[in-house]
Formats: structure tokens, sequence, C-alpha cells
């Protein structure tokens, strides 16, 4: 069997176009099962977010009721331990108040017992003072009486004395000098 | 100092009797002392007449008369300063009374206590009402009291004790 030109370009053609057909067709087919892959992707993104904020929040709960129990847990301990430790104080500052109720006992009974020795020093050197300014007041007044009587006495005998008077008394104590020998 | 110079100056100390008259005293010879070699000649008595008045003058012809005063100026210069030096060594009683006496007073204590001495002396009156009456005689470091202010202030001390003690023995 033979075949001219014509044929071969015609069953060419149409071995091209059935090709061409064929490859259409396949192109079509790869296009709708792209489009399938990718939407089955979306729908497994889609799933996949749904998926992690369920579980977000699953763990969420978990963690908040775990966080609660050790918080509660810590809070509890902590209550303890405070309690303890203000019961510890408290016992600590009555023994140190004891301490220093006694120490201030003591201090108050020295104390005293110094102002005691103090108050009887004053007193006594008070005595004396009062005792010594009474006797030195005493002696200025006594001066003073003395003075007084003395400058009566000599107002009244100097202005009683007569001139000639003068003269004796004069010539008499010039007499007792000479015999005490203030003159030899 | 001569004898017959000692018989001069007596008879210039007998005109002064206390502390003040011998200041006066002194006064004079000082003017005479600085007036002797004015262009004047012979005795002090008349060299000075010109500028002192009173006895001193007289008191100097006493002793020019008697020839007891040097006749050149040098030797009555040495005169004058030998009267000064006799005077200012003569010794002083210390008076001390109540009244201001008079200068015939003093006159006449001065004699009696010249006579106690044996020796002219030159008074030191010291007036103090204080001692009201008596007097406090002070010489060569002696002293004696003999005042109605030591009297009256025993009898004050007696009476003071005396009232001390009846007032002691009431209070016992």
């Amino acid at each position: 069997m033979s075949f001219n030109l014509t044929q071969i370009l015609t069953l060419l053609i149409i071995i091209s176009f059935a090709l061409s057909f064929l490859s259409l067709s396949m192109l079509t087919f790869l296009f709708v099962r792209m489009r399938q892959v990718l939407k089955q992707q979306e729908e497994i993104i889609l799933l996949d977010k749904k998926i992690n904020r369920r579980v977000t929040k699953k763990i969420e709960s978990l963690a908040i009721e775990k966080i609660d129990g050790v918080i509660t847990a810590i809070g509890s301990r902590l209550e303890e331990e405070l309690k303890k430790h203000f019961t510890d104080l408290s016992e600590f500052a009555a023994e140190e108040s004891n301490e220093m109720g006694k120490f201030i006992i003591k201090q108050q009974e020295a104390i005293t017992r110094e102002s005691q020795y103090h108050v009887a020093n004053m007193l006594l050197k008070s005595e004396k003072e009062v005792a010594g300014y009474k006797q030195t007041k005493m002696k200025e007044v006594d001066q003073q009486v003395r003075d007084i009587v003395f400058r009566a006495a000599r107002e009244v005998i100097g202005r009683s004395i007569s001139f000639s008077e003068h003269e004796d008394l004069v010539n008499k104590a010039l007499e007792r000098a000479k015999k005490e020998k203030i003159f030899s | 100092m001569s004898r017959p110079n000692e018989t001069a100056f007596t008879a210039f100390s007998n005109t002064v009797y206390d502390m003040a008259g011998l200041g006066r005293l002194f006064d004079q010879i000082n003017l005479i002392e600085r007036s002797l070699f004015k262009d004047k000649q012979g005795m002090i008595s008349e060299k000075a007449r010109d500028y002192l008045t009173g006895n001193i003058i007289a008191v100097f012809e006493e002793v020019e008369k008697v020839g007891l005063e040097p006749q050149d100026d040098q030797g009555q210069l040495k005169f004058l300063k030998d009267l000064m030096t006799y005077l200012q060594n003569l010794p002083v009683v210390k008076v001390t009374v109540a009244f201001e006496s008079t200068h015939s007073y003093v006159m006449k204590l001065n004699n009696q206590i010249s006579g106690y001495l044996g020796k002219k002396c030159i008074l030191e009156m010291i007036i103090d009402e204080d001692v009201i009456g008596g007097a406090i005689i002070e010489f060569n470091g002696k002293m004696s009291d003999q005042t109605l202010k030591i009297k009256l202030h025993d009898e004050l001390v007696g009476l003071v004790e005396k009232s001390d003690a009846k007032i002691a023995s009431g209070a016992a």
C-alpha cells in the first residue's frame, strides 16, 4: 500500500490534531486536578487552623488549671510560712521586750540610786551653803550694826568735844606715847 | 658740816614746825639760791631782800650778825645747800588728830615733842575726823594709837560680845 504525499500530510495533520486534542485533554485534566488539590490544601489549612485554635484553647485551659493549682499551693505554703514567720517574730519581740523591760528596770533602779545620792549630796551642800551664807550675813549685819553704832557715837562724841578738850586729849596721847617709848 | 653752821641752821629750823612750814621754807631757800648771782654783792639778807618778805630775812640777819654766814658767793651757795640738807634730815613725827590745829598749837606740840626727842623735829599733821579725839603718833616706824576711836571700838566690841554671850546663853 502506497500513500501519496497528500495523504501522508493529511494523516500527519490528523495525527497532530489527535495529539493536540490529547494533550489538551491531559492539560484540562491536570488543571482540574490541580484545582482540586489546591482546594484540598485550603481545606487542610483551614482545618489545621481550627485544630490549632482548639489545641491552644485546651493548652490554655490546662495551663490555667495547672497555674491555679500551683498558685493555690504556693499561696497556702506562703501563708504557712508567713504565719510561722510572724509567730517567730512575735516571740522574738516578746523576748526582746522582756529583756528591754528588765534593762529599763535596772536602769531605773540605778538612776534612782544615783538620784538619791545626788539629792543627798545636794542637800548636804545646800545646807552647808545656807549655813555659810547665814554666818556671812550675820557677820555683815553685825558689822553694819557696829558701824552704825560707831558712827552715831563718833558723831555725838565728836561734836561734844571742845577745842581745849581736843588739845587735852592730844596732850594725854603724847604722854602715853612717851611712856610707850615711841620717841626713844 | 661745821659746828657754827649747825648753830646757824638751828636758827632756821626753829622757824618751822610742820611739813607745810618746811615746804614754804624750802621754796624761799630755792628762790634765794637762784637770786644769789644776779649782780648783787653783800650778805644773803641784802641780796634776797627784794625777793622775799617775812621772818626769813630776819633770821639771815641774825646769822650774819654773829658771823655764821660766808661772805663770798660760792660760800653762800654751799651754805644754802647745806641748810637744805640739814632741814631735809630733820626727824619727822606724824601726828593724826581729829581737829584742825591752830599754828600756835602746832608750835606748842612741836616744842613738846622736840623736848621728848631731845632735838628739833618737824610735825606731819594729819586731820582725820574718824579718830574722834586724841592722836595717833608715828615716829621712826613705831606707832602709838591713843584715840577715842580705838577706845570706842573696844568698848563697842565688848558690848556686842556681851550681848552675843547673853543671846547664846538664852538660846541654850
